[in-house]
């Protein structure tokens, strides 16, 4: 069985059907791109991943554990496993706090939400707390290292350039261990000379077998990334397959409507020799 | 100013319980003074409550939607989404409107002498009526002028401090 199945989502606002019935099946260590034109619900098909919206209906399940809808009868699923991570397209970091203390956040709340559980008290808890946060900012130190940001971790969000920010988005995302990793149009908010360096990390954590599913309107990235394509069309998966399988040999009418539209619009080389 | 007027004078024109009240329970001041102060206190009270909790209110509002759902994807709860990620970037917001707010409070104490408080104005006409002297009431207004000018100082330090941020 597949790592992450997703079997007949659907999702409405209003009266607006937006996913009407979405399958998916992704292996561990695959990376899948999802392509479509604006409007056709790839966000929303990952903010219902995150459950930063609820599906309406259809059945979730990561490692063979049920996640969506939650066995456990709650009304209300909440990422609390955090089985999923996800990297904005407007990256969302926290203005507040540098670069690394952005990454290091959720791994101090997490550490003293572990304590608390373990009814440590308040005293003892600030004294473990203090080593943790040390464990954490070593962590976080290492995963900056990793996208690139060894020099830029005492910078405030506003000091970055947009490649920067999304850079420590990344990281932030990555240092809870996601099981499975999603971009929301990662580079869509950034100048087109910052792309390259944002797609070059997602590229390394691809080679290091992340889980990931990326939203993108780069159909070059997509191609050389991913081991599966997914092609939205109205809130349907029109297509799905290997990226040669999309890109070159694409069955459905609409995929390829969208794919000649898309070379002509980012005036890209082909996409395909073939 | 019609504010303070209603708290002064209504509870005594709808003869309410709270006239005689007031003179009995807070007899520690001098009475005719104790509830002209009250009422301006009430008055002031009242008044800048509802302008700073529509600043207050204001400022959580303008915190992006974003904010919070990365907040949610990492997994903070509720409370600490507030207490971590969104309190201080409400705090950096409300700063300018708030010290705007404060500054025309200092201002606003003259309005009390309108209903007889011996604040700062009342008491510098008095003494200037009754020696004579102009100098008094100057002084007074460059009491008003050292209080704001301090109050600005410390609001701009404070920008200044929650500078390296923006929000
Ligand atoms: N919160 C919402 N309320 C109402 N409609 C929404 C909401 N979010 C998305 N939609 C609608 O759902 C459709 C799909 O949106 P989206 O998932 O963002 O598409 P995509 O990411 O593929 O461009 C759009 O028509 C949009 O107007
Ligand atoms: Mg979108």
């Amino acid at each position: 069985m597949a790592y992450l199945s997703v079997k007949d989502v659907k999702k409405s606002f209003g009266k607006t059907e937006v996913l009407k019935g979405v399958d998916l099946e992704l292996n561990k260590g695959e990376v899948l791109s999802i392509i479509g034109s604006s409007g056709n619900g790839k966000t929303t098909f990952l903010r219902c991943l995150n459950f930063l919206e609820t599906p309406d209906s259809g059945t979730i399940t990561v490692d063979g554990e049920q996640i969506f809808p939650p066995l456990s009868g709650a009304e209300k699923v909440v990422n609390s496993g955090l089985t999923f991570g996800m990297v904005f397209q407007n990256f969302n970091l926290f203005p507040q706090y540098n670069a690394l203390e952005n990454v290091t956040l959720a791994l101090n709340v997490r550490a003293e939400n572990e304590l608390k559980e373990q009814k440590v008290k308040f005293f003892a808890r600030k004294k473990l707390m203090k080593e943790k946060k040390k464990e954490n900012e070593l962590i976080g130190k290492q995963i900056l290292e990793k996208v690139g940001l060894a020099d830029k971790m005492q910078n405030y969000p506003c000091e970055l350039s947009g490649g920067q920010q999304q850079r420590v988005a990344i990281a932030r995302a990555l240092a809870l261990k996601p099981d499975i990793l999603c971009f929301d149009e990662p580079t869509s908010a950034l100048d087109p000379e910052l792309t390259g360096e944002v797609l070059k990390v997602i590229k390394n954590l691809a080679e290091d077998n992340h889980t990931m599913i990326i939203v993108t309107h780069e159909m070059e990235f997509a191609k050389n990334v991913s081991d599966k394509v997914m092609f939205m069309a109205d809130g349907v998966v029109e297509e799905i397959g290997s990226p040669d399988e999309i890109f070159c040999n694409p069955k459905s009418e609409r995929t390829k409507a969208f794919l000649s539209k898309s070379e002509e619009t980012f005036s890209e080389e082909k996409l395909c020799q073939c | 100013m019609l504010q303070i007027f209603v708290v002064f004078y209504l509870p005594g024109l709808l003869n309410l319980f709270t006239w005689p009240m007031m003179n009995t329970g807070w007899k520690w001041f001098d009475d005719t003074i104790s509830t002209r102060f009250l009422a301006a206190l009430v008055a002031f009270i009242i008044n800048y409550a509802a302008y700073f909790s529509e600043i207050y209110r204001g400022g959580i509002e303008s915190i992006s939607k974003g904010q919070y759902e990365a907040c949610q994807v990492l997994g903070l709860t509720k409370s600490q989404t507030f207490f971590k990620v969104v309190l201080m970037q409400v705090v950096k917001r409300i700063i300018p409107p708030m010290s705007n707010e404060i500054i025309t409070l200092v201002k606003d104490t003259s309005l009390a002498n309108t209903i007889g408080v011996v604040e700062l104005m009342f008491e510098g006409k008095t003494f200037m009526l009754t020696n004579g002297l102009i100098w008094p009431i100057f002084y007074a207004g460059a009491f008003y002028l050292i209080f704001v000018g301090a109050l600005t100082l410390l609001f701009n330090w404070l920008e200044k401090k929650l500078s390296y941020y923006k929000v």
